[in-house]
């Protein structure tokens, strides 16, 4: 019997494949029984709370061999990365910064490319990380706290929130039922990227931050 | 010339240091990816602490700093030395009077010359002195106080080079700190040079040690590298106030004979302020916002929220950044400043004092004495018989004493008041107002209406309501009623 999930915050698609067994979270999306969810979200990895997600059962896969020789069994498991552009302040990239990435007890060495780009494979079930490096052109450290799998769909209110405060500009917490700073904050986005200033995150509004925040 | 009364309270009477609170470290919500989805991250340029000198330390309009000011610089020793190896970068504030272009010039100058100070490079001062500008307190005048401050008295501060003066200054390049200079009694560029360093020094060194302020250029957020100071030092021009007044008020003080008052309660919004930035940061130019301190305005205007006028602008309600935020035009500087102490609290207020004879009209140029508890603090009123005073709270009474200009100031002040700061309506205020009118010996409210009105020549009720429009009017007005009737 096909199971119903219901996202739950910070879950997304690779990490649920990955709890209910499943190495290829592909086989979940593609599922024709998740095509509204699909169309909706389009983005696998950016679920809001509440989505509901058909598991389908896990079928064993049935292959014929020869006795006597030995085989290769290739599994297909789809890989997870994390990406982070890093800018500083001014809008100039974090080049060639090096860091660290404590993720799920592990500690690996990482480095912003030239673009301040930072490209790293995770563990389909990693939930938090942190980033500690060093700025290469101002010698000072910074930390980040990440929460992987927490960023919200732009249409929903947390969703615009988190890209807005990733992004610099602040719109207080997801939590908090405080409008005012989250208006404040939209205002100054659509300012800074010649949208109408009106505090209204509409779908132009939206577009244009899932293109200045990568997602 | 009239100079202010500061009630001294805490370590400084124009000036605080403070500490920001960090916040804890960023949480960021991002999405993992099977594809080319990224996650875009603007890191916040983060302050540590902070500094702030008020206007009290400046001469009015002018970017030259009195002997005062030493306190503040040692405030300024003290945060510095709390925190190593981080770096400054300094700001002038103007209030709102004038134009964004003079405002800029006068921020930035003022910005200019605390760095000079702490720097030591009497030759920028030297720059301020042979253009003044707009500015009238560089000069002669300047020359004075500065010999006074280091003990070489040059006679009366008048902005004249008489023979006291010149006397003084003799001494001053026959000294010590006039090595290598001629005594020729002329404060040429040679002789200033000298007195610009020993003053700076004197603003410096601490009062009980041999402590002293003198910071190096790499000590800067922007290492020097920048020779208009960018980075460094600037002005905000009147972009960042933390006071706005409201519409109505500032409708007020345009009228005529209210510019005195207006100049008063913009006392906070004049100040300079710095911050020191994370240990070891260093910017350079390239990424700094800021125009240099003698640019205009248009790259402050870059730099401005959507709606930043709006901000800065008198709205229906007064506003301070300290209850209301808000009140800063530009998004780098309120980035800056978030959390800050020194915009935040140390807030001053002023309020005018007038002071009258026993003729009850205003002595000009009254000198005075304020006493709390068992500090006082002098000041001088103006042509008009006022005198303003700056405290970190308007107290609800303030003792003064007074004389008139040509009394000799050793003898006791023939005039002493408690005075009543802030009068409100009804009979107390009455009350009050009375009282600080001289209607003081009275026990009763009745009493004193009834002395008020045989003084006036009305008729004798007795009854505050019959005189309540006319004693506001001369108590917050300084207009004094007309005599009529008997009296007259």
């Amino acid at each position: 019997m096909p199971t119903e999930h219901i996202v739950q915050p910070g879950e997304h698609l690779v990490g649920i494949a990955a709890k209910y067994g499943f190495f290829n979270w592909q086989k979940l999306w593609d599922d024709p029984r998740n095509t509204g969810l699909r169309a909706t979200r389009g983005n696998p990895c950016v679920l809001a709370p509440g989505d509901r997600l058909l598991i389908p059962d896990r079928r064993p896969k049935t292959i014929l061999l020869s006795t006597g020789r030995s085989h290769h069994c290739r599994v297909a498991r789809a890989s997870l990365r994390l990406r982070l552009l890093i800018v500083d302040f001014d809008g100039t990239p974090l080049s060639n910064a090096n860091g660290k990435l404590a993720v799920e007890g592990t500690v690996i060495d990482v480095m912003t490319d030239q673009s301040g780009l930072l490209k790293q494979g995770i563990p389909a079930t990693a939930e938090d990380a942190t980033l500690t490096f060093t700025d290469p052109a101002t010698g000072v450290e910074v930390v980040l706290a990440l929460k992987i799998g927490q960023l919200d769909p732009v249409e929903t209110r947390a969703g615009q929130k988190s890209r807005l405060n990733n992004l610099g500009w602040n719109a207080g917490s997801v939590e908090s039922e405080d409008d005012e700073a989250f208006r404040r904050g939209l205002r100054e986005f659509q300012a800074q990227n010649g949208l109408p200033v009106d505090g209204i995150c509409g779908l132009q509004t939206q577009a244009k931050l899932t293109e200045r925040y990568g997602c | 010339m009239a100079t202010t009364v500061f009630l001294d309270t805490d370590q400084s009477a124009a000036g605080v240091v403070g500490t920001h609170p960090q916040p804890a470290t960023m949480t960021l919500a991002v999405a993992p990816t099977t594809g080319s989805e990224t996650n875009t991250i603007r890191l916040r340029l983060r302050t540590v602490a902070c500094w702030r000198m008020d206007d009290a330390r400046f001469d009015f309009n002018s970017s030259f700093i009195v002997p005062a000011a030493r306190k503040e610089f040692g405030l300024l020793r003290q945060i510095v030395k709390t925190n190593p190896g981080c770096p400054l970068s300094i700001f002038g504030h103007a209030d709102p009077t004038g134009d964004d272009s003079y405002n800029k010039q006068l921020s930035g100058r003022r910005a200019r010359a605390v760095y000079a100070v702490v720097t030591r490079r009497p030759d920028l001062w030297e720059e301020f002195f042979i253009n003044p500008g707009f500015e009238t307190e560089w000069g002669t005048r300047s020359i004075q106080v500065m010999l006074d401050a280091l003990g070489f008295a040059p006679g009366e501060i008048d902005g004249q080079i008489g023979p006291e003066t010149r006397a003084s200054v003799r001494d001053f390049q026959a000294s010590r700190l006039g090595e290598g200079i001629a005594v020729d009694g002329d404060p040429g560029p040679s002789t200033r040079a000298k007195l610009f360093a020993a003053y700076m020094d004197l603003l410096c060194r601490a009062d009980d040690s041999d402590e002293s302020l003198r910071l190096s250029p790499t000590d800067f957020l922007g290492g020097g590298a920048d020779p208009g100071g960018k980075v460094d030092y600037q002005g905000c021009s009147e972009f960042n106030p933390v006071l706005v007044f409201s519409t109505a008020e500032a409708r007020a003080f345009q009228q005529p004979g209210a510019t005195k008052q207006r100049d008063a309660e913009n006392v906070p919004n004049r100040r300079v302020t710095a911050f020191l930035f994370r240990k070891g940061l260093k910017l350079s130019a390239s990424k700094w916002p800021c125009p240099r301190w003698n640019e205009g305005v248009a790259g402050c205007r870059t730099q401005f929220f959507a709606d930043g006028d709006r901000r800065r602008n008198p709205q229906e309600n007064r506003r301070q950044f300290e209850d209301q935020g808000e009140t800063f035009a530009c998004t780098f500087y309120d980035q800056l400043a978030e959390r800050s102490p020194c915009e935040g609290t140390g807030r001053l207020v002023a309020f005018r004092l007038r002071l009258l004879d026993a003729h009850r009209d205003p002595i000009s140029l009254a000198v005075c004495r304020t006493i709390q508890g068992s500090s006082t603090a002098r000041g001088e009123a103006d042509e008009n018989g006022c005198v303003t005073v700056v405290a970190r709270e308007k107290p609800s009474k303030l003792r003064i004493e007074w004389a008139t200009p040509d009394q000799n100031q050793t003898t006791e002040f023939p005039f002493a008041l408690e005075v009543f700061v802030a009068p409100g309506d009804g009979a107390q205020g009455a009350f009050e107002r009375l009282h600080n009118l001289g209607y003081s010996f009275e026990p009763t409210l009745k009493e004193r209406v009834l002395a008020f009105q045989q003084d006036f020549g009305r008729r004798q009720t007795g009854d505050f309501k019959d005189i309540e429009t006319e004693l506001r009017t001369w108590h917050d007005g300084g207009e004094k009623p007309a005599v009529t009737g008997a009296a007259a």
